[in-house]
């Protein structure tokens, strides 16, 4: 068995005073940083008490020239409109959780909220809404369980109890390997084929929401399972890889004993930014929040 | 001990960028100018290419290159390989110019690489063809079923076409058959773009850094300046 796959937090070790701590960073690609084209990706971690929140990661598509400005207006508005509809709803005040069918409803109009409030947003600002296209994966946070939503690519996760992390979305792919889908997008004839919502109503020790420069890094995405050398089968999968994980929680918990959450959010961006020779040599921009119950 | 000394990372398999350059060996290619000859220049250039691809660990394990070579026969010089796997071509000059022959074998050869992609289920982006010409095709060559293949192949995502008219080169026959691509919801009709052959070198450079970006996030719209191109003002 590799080192990767044992948890190496018991639920002991994860015990907590249902309070989060919440890591968030977005580095440039080293191909945009070399050819001064601005970070596409953005993010917004809404804090609405110390165990309830909302955490969103956008990333801007490369081919819209203002997507930097629709990534932080989405990832901003995503949060404000999904923080009211808990206030509205009464989830935190009844300490409760939509059903599934109840989230996927309340998802969508939150997020056809965001897309008319960029249209007008687009309108204001003299733009065409087009190069304002990015991708939006949301959650709602909380001791009890996790409320996601996404409208195309990149990933997301969160960690059991036992210190284990699953995937909770599907990265929305075309048919070659960059295309998704965006909030801009023609999507709102057919909700149900490009926004996916989940109800996680197992109590989360942790989670993670990405953009797919990430995802090389931070994911086994895609596996030659042939058993003949010399020969390639890929198979497409989406498993957090608890190798990069596990290391990283277990530090952040360690440091977060004795550091500000300043200096805790300076490790967060040296990790992002070149933990590994492989993440430093990202071309595409890196966005990632991490959560964890402390 | 640090962090980084911990952290793993998984060994996810790369997904594939094909560029097939289509190349022009013709005759005319041997003519010396003031600096050379294009063919050496060429020859230069593609060395220096196949060198910056492959001190770019990323692009490197991602971009598949073929080379097609036309004069009077067409030959596939490189079937598509990553940089590792083989050495720059020496290529030579002679004969005339079978283009449309030529672009046609380049245009099977990416759609045959992707169906390839597609069957051993390999993520791939989007294969550029690059063709690159001093001259103008044979008389009783089809260019303007070429114009339409590449037309419907471009409208399709099929590939992304790129003429390259290096000195001497008819580009009005180049602007006839390069298409148009769809990004960001708007349409762009492509241009052949002049090359000095003097600047072989500073072409293949933005080449690599081109197809570096677009293999990472299918952003034409952000692709270096081409700084080669004559009469390039910066």
């Amino acid at each position: 068995m590799d080192s990767s796959d044992q948890p190496i937090n018991t639920s002991e070790e994860f015990c907590s005073s249902n309070e989060w701590l919440i890591v968030d960073y977005s580095a440039i690609g080293k191909d945009h940083s070399k050819h001064d084209i601005p970070c596409q990706d953005n993010r917004y971690i809404q804090r609405i008490d110390p165990q309830w929140g909302v955490a969103v990661c956008c990333d801007g598509a490369g081919s819209a020239e203002k997507s930097d400005v629709g990534s932080k207006f989405v990832a901003e508005q995503t949060a404000n409109v999904l923080a009211l509809t808990i206030e509205k709803e009464q989830w935190l005040t009844k300490n409760r959780l939509p059903a599934q069918e109840e989230w996927n409803s309340i998802s969508r109009q939150a997020l056809y909220q965001v897309f008319r409030d960029l249209e007008s947003f687009a309108q204001v600002n003299n733009l065409e809404l087009k190069l304002l296209a990015c991708t939006v994966i949301a959650v709602i946070y909380s001791p009890i369980g996790l409320l996601v939503t996404h409208i195309g690519d990149g990933r997301a996760a969160y960690c059991n109890h036992e210190g284990q992390w699953t995937a909770i979305i599907i990265p929305f792919k075309g048919e070659e390997a960059n295309m998704t889908v965006f909030i801009t997008s023609s999507i709102w004839h057919d909700p149900d084929k490009y926004i996916e919502s989940r109800v996680i109503d197992d109590k989360p020790f942790g989670f993670t929401l990405l953009s797919d420069g990430c995802e090389n890094f931070a994911f086994l995405t895609h596996v030659n399972t042939s058993k003949t050398t010399n020969q390639i089968k890929i198979e497409d999968i989406n498993l957090p890889f608890q190798g990069f994980y596990h290391p990283i929680v277990k530090h952040l918990k360690a440091i977060h004993l004795t550091l500000s959450h300043e200096a805790i959010q300076a490790e967060w961006a040296s990790i992002l930014e070149s933990g590994t020779e492989k993440i430093k040599e990202t071309i595409d921009d890196k966005t990632m929040i991490l959560g964890l119950l402390v | 001990m640090s962090i980084s000394d911990f952290i793993e990372t998984p060994d996810n398999y790369e997904q594939k960028t094909i560029c097939c350059l289509v190349v022009d060996v013709s005759g005319s290619m041997a003519t010396l100018n003031p600096s050379g000859s294009p063919i050496n220049q060429l020859n230069q250039g593609l060395s220096q290419f196949h060198a910056e691809i492959h001190e770019d660990n990323a692009t490197a394990n991602r971009l598949e290159i073929a080379i097609v070579a036309f004069s009077d026969t067409v030959e596939i010089v490189q079937p598509p390989a990553l940089v590792d796997h083989f050495s720059p071509p020496v290529l030579n000059a002679k004969g005339s110019t079978k283009l449309v022959d030529g672009v046609r074998a380049g245009i099977e050869l990416v759609q045959s690489r992707k169906q390839y992609y597609k069957n051993t289920g390999q993520p791939y982006n989007r294969p550029w063809i690059v063709l690159i010409t001093d001259g103008a095709p044979d008389t009783g060559q089809d260019v303007r079923g070429l114009a339409e293949e590449i037309a419907t192949g471009m409208a399709a995502k099929d590939f992304l076409f790129l003429p390259i008219g290096v000195t001497g080169a008819n580009l009005q026959m180049l602007e006839s058959i390069a298409g148009s691509y769809s990004e960001g919801g708007r349409t762009h009709k492509v241009s052949p773009l002049p090359l000095e052959s003097a600047k072989f070198s500073e072409f293949f450079k933005w080449l690599s850094a081109s197809i570096a970006i677009a293999s990472s996030d299918e952003n034409e719209s952000n692709l270096p300046m081409p700084t080669w191109m004559t009469g390039y003002k910066n």
